[in-house]
């Protein structure tokens, strides 16, 4: 069977060096006589559509994604104190001064501190007094000026904190496993 | 605990894992039935992180692969990208599951003057079989019979109907794919340099500094061992020695140990990468720093093969593009999405990934380990184990590692379940030397699942965490810390070291962009002859 098919094609650019040449005018190809099956071709689906497919395998109701705020237990109460504390540690001279006297040695490859993890980082392992003291009041200014809900609010997993320093960005580590802020300031 | 009979668990695995339930080729190859017809469009790898070669941690390098296992010396045509296709790195900035930035490639591949080179013999002027007739030095080169270009579309919204802006080479001209790596009598001088001639500074529109792009083949740098598996899993899968980065100071014995005798691409095939480095402040948006990050590749709907083929129209396409592959984080495809999904999954796009939900929150390969080796190991052991896999089900550490992001790791400010790498922009790369190879897990914040760079072994660390080793505290900054995703009473193997022994070391590649070494070469043989 003869099937006739017009076809409009675009030449592709020749290269001369780094500069393209102008394109060749339009050429329009018809193909005659050219023996092929003949196919009635549906109109196309569109890709971007949902697309409904029957499965044996057992589903999930696929139920529509849903943008959700992080939980409040995950993310520390119904007030995130997190951005707080981070944007108050960085406003700090003190503390960005501070977190540059952190030695090597307390600072893991991709330049974590861990500050506390239910209990506060041994001040000698982070470079003394002068160096926790200021970032550590810091942290408990922001938090005693936080509503009593916000310090209760229960916390699951670690909370990083991103703080510019001399080396670049250190991430400053608080909390493992359930949690309240309040317990950093006992 | 500690396994003890080391031809037992050998036994019981190999059983176990020959239901197929193992790492393939590259971190998704071949992995669905319908993408084994294409390998032109089949995207292996995808690596998103903070450029950390020195001076540029202000970028973020993201990195697409197609090709899987392109043999060096597949000559005369080596891997040129499909002309049909569209090849796209996608970027979520606002948690919602849809691209809010895509950058899209798209191939032509021209053969010069219609005929390539040619020769005269015995009177007549003939084209030759060969893409090249002499050294390659430059790109256009005279000696090139075939050219193979580029254009780069910045898609600002939705990929097919956003807003579209060409981004072009800083100092003009086209974006042009070098040569596939022949061997030292096609490319004189070095590959290295010749390819590094095709690292174009790019000009983004709407982005004040500039980025970089390089598209041609690499060296694989993904670490499997994967002839041993399909061998009927020809090795106990733990640790057997006290190795620095993979051992936990309990060798197994009998257990693999590492060895780059392990490895199945690296060292023996190339691959062709896509890669962009982009500023931080041109890909995060409004968000909260963090960006979702998956690639894919399209081709139009409908095909119809000619009869009497040209090399410009094989066949005649048309229709709208239909995404035919899709990779956000490694092994996905491979190991969590059950058979009859995976194409789909291919197709999807990241918001409809609620229909393969299942296969994160109740995965099946722990599972069937722990069928087929319980029994075995309790009865050999004296043990009383319930179940070796985790059981905190749903699986919300790998929801957060997958679908989510972890908490303040890697997690936007809106959260919209979904599979794709999740890239914390905000947390400082870790220079080279200092990469740890378990990424996260090894208290390297700045690797997989934070991201993922090449030279993080995701095949053991998926392993590992898929076990459930993040049921137990991780070390950050030295100290073990608890994540909070799960209790390590729900996990009694998750702190075992399971490896498949092919190591993966960052101080093995490049230090700058591309990151990936120079492919390996078709000729001389070996590869370590001059």
């Amino acid at each position: 069977m003869i099937v006739l098919a017009h076809l409009m094609l675009v030449a592709g650019l020749i290269y001369d060096g780094q500069q393209p040449q102008p394109k060749p005018a339009t050429a329009a190809i018809s193909v005659y006589a050219i023996p092929v099956p003949h196919i009635s071709l549906k109109a196309p689906i569109i890709a971007d559509a949902p697309i409904t497919i029957e499965v044996a395998a057992p589903l999930v109701e696929i139920a529509a994604p849903v943008a959700a705020s992080p939980s409040a237990a995950a993310s520390g109460g119904a007030c995130s104190l997190i951005d707080t504390v981070q944007a108050d540690l960085r406003d700090s001279a003190a503390v960005r001064m501070a977190l540059g006297q952190v030695p090597a040695e307390a600072r893991s490859v991709a330049n974590a501190i861990m500050l506390w993890d239910g209990q506060w980082a041994d001040p000698a392992a982070i470079g003394g007094s002068e160096t926790a003291n200021p970032i550590r009041q810091r942290i408990v200014e922001t938090i005693m000026a936080a509503s009593a809900e916000c310090r209760e609010a229960d916390v699951i997993g670690p909370r990083l904190l991103l703080v510019p320093d001399a080396g670049g960005t250190a991430v400053l580590v608080l909390g493992s496993g359930s949690w309240r802020w309040a317990a950093l300031v006992k | 605990m500690h396994f003890k009979s080391g031809v037992l668990l050998c036994s019981a695995l190999t059983a176990v894992l020959a239901l197929g339930a193992v790492p393939a080729t590259a971190s998704s190859h071949r992995e669905a039935s319908n993408i084994t017809k294409m390998p032109k469009v089949d995207n292996t790898d995808v690596y998103a992180f903070r450029s950390y070669e020195p001076g540029r941690d202000a970028f973020v390098t993201i990195i697409a692969n197609f090709q899987p296992g392109e043999n060096p010396g597949d000559g005369p045509n080596y891997y040129t990208m499909d002309p049909d296709a569209i090849y796209e790195i996608h970027v979520d900035n606002t948690g919602d599951a849809v691209e809010d930035l895509t950058y899209q490639f798209k191939f032509n591949n021209v053969l010069k003057a219609d005929t390539g080179r040619t020769v005269t013999v015995g009177g007549r002027t003939l084209p030759i079989a060969l893409r090249h007739i002499g050294p390659i030095t430059n790109p256009n080169d005279a000696n090139l019979g075939e050219d193979e270009s580029y254009t780069l579309t910045l898609v600002t919204g939705e990929r097919r109907t956003g807003t579209r802006a060409s981004v072009t080479p800083a100092a003009g001209g086209t974006f042009l794919k070098p040569f596939d790596n022949a061997g030292n009598k096609s490319i004189p001088g070095g590959y290295a340099a010749y390819a590094n001639r095709f690292i174009y500074p790019m000009a983004i529109p709407g982005c004040a500094t500039q980025g970089r792009v390089f598209v041609g083949a690499r060296a694989e740098y993904f670490a499997v061992n994967l002839g041993p598996v399909f061998d009927l899993v020809n090795f106990v899968p733990i640790e057997g020695d006290n190795d620095p980065v993979y051992g936990n100071g309990s060798p197994f014995p009998g257990g693999i140990v590492q060895s780059q005798d392990n490895q199945e691409l690296i060292g023996k095939k190339n691959v062709t990468s896509i890669a962009i480095e982009v500023p931080i402040a041109c890909l995060t948006g409004t968000g909260n720093g963090v960006i979702g990050v998956w690639s894919t590749a399209s081709l139009p709907q409908a095909r119809l093969l000619r009869t009497a083929p040209t090399f410009n129209t094989p066949a005649f396409q048309g229709g709208s593009y239909v995404q035919v592959s899709r990779l956000g984080a490694p092994l996905v495809n491979e190991l969590v999405i059950g058979l009859p999904q995976k194409d789909l999954f291919n197709a999807v796009k990241p918001t409809a990934d609620g229909a393969v939900a299942d296969y994160v929150t109740n995965p099946t390969f722990p599972a069937i380990l722990n069928a087929l080796f319980r029994a075995p190991v309790n009865a050999t052991l004296g043990t009383n184990f319930a179940d070796l896999a985790p059981t905190n089900f749903p699986r919300a550490d790998l929801v957060a590692v997958f679908l989510t992001g972890i908490d303040t790791l890697n997690r936007m400010r809106t959260v919209t379940p979904s599979e794709m790498l999740r890239l914390n922009t905000g947390i400082a790369p870790t220079p080279q030397a200092n990469q740890r190879a378990l990424g996260v897990v090894a208290d390297d914040l700045a690797g997989y699942p934070n991201g993922r760079r090449p030279g993080d072994d995701t095949v053991d660390i998926t392993l590992r965490v898929a076990m459930g080793r993040l049921c137990y505290p991780v070390p950050i900054a030295g100290r073990m810390t608890d994540l909070g995703l799960c209790r390590p009473s729900d996990a009694p193997t998750g702190q075992v070291a399971y490896t498949d022994g092919a190591p993966s070391n960052a101080a093995n590649i490049l230090n700058t962009f591309p990151y990936l070494n120079a492919p390996l070469r078709g000729s001389p043989r070996p590869q370590t002859a001059p």
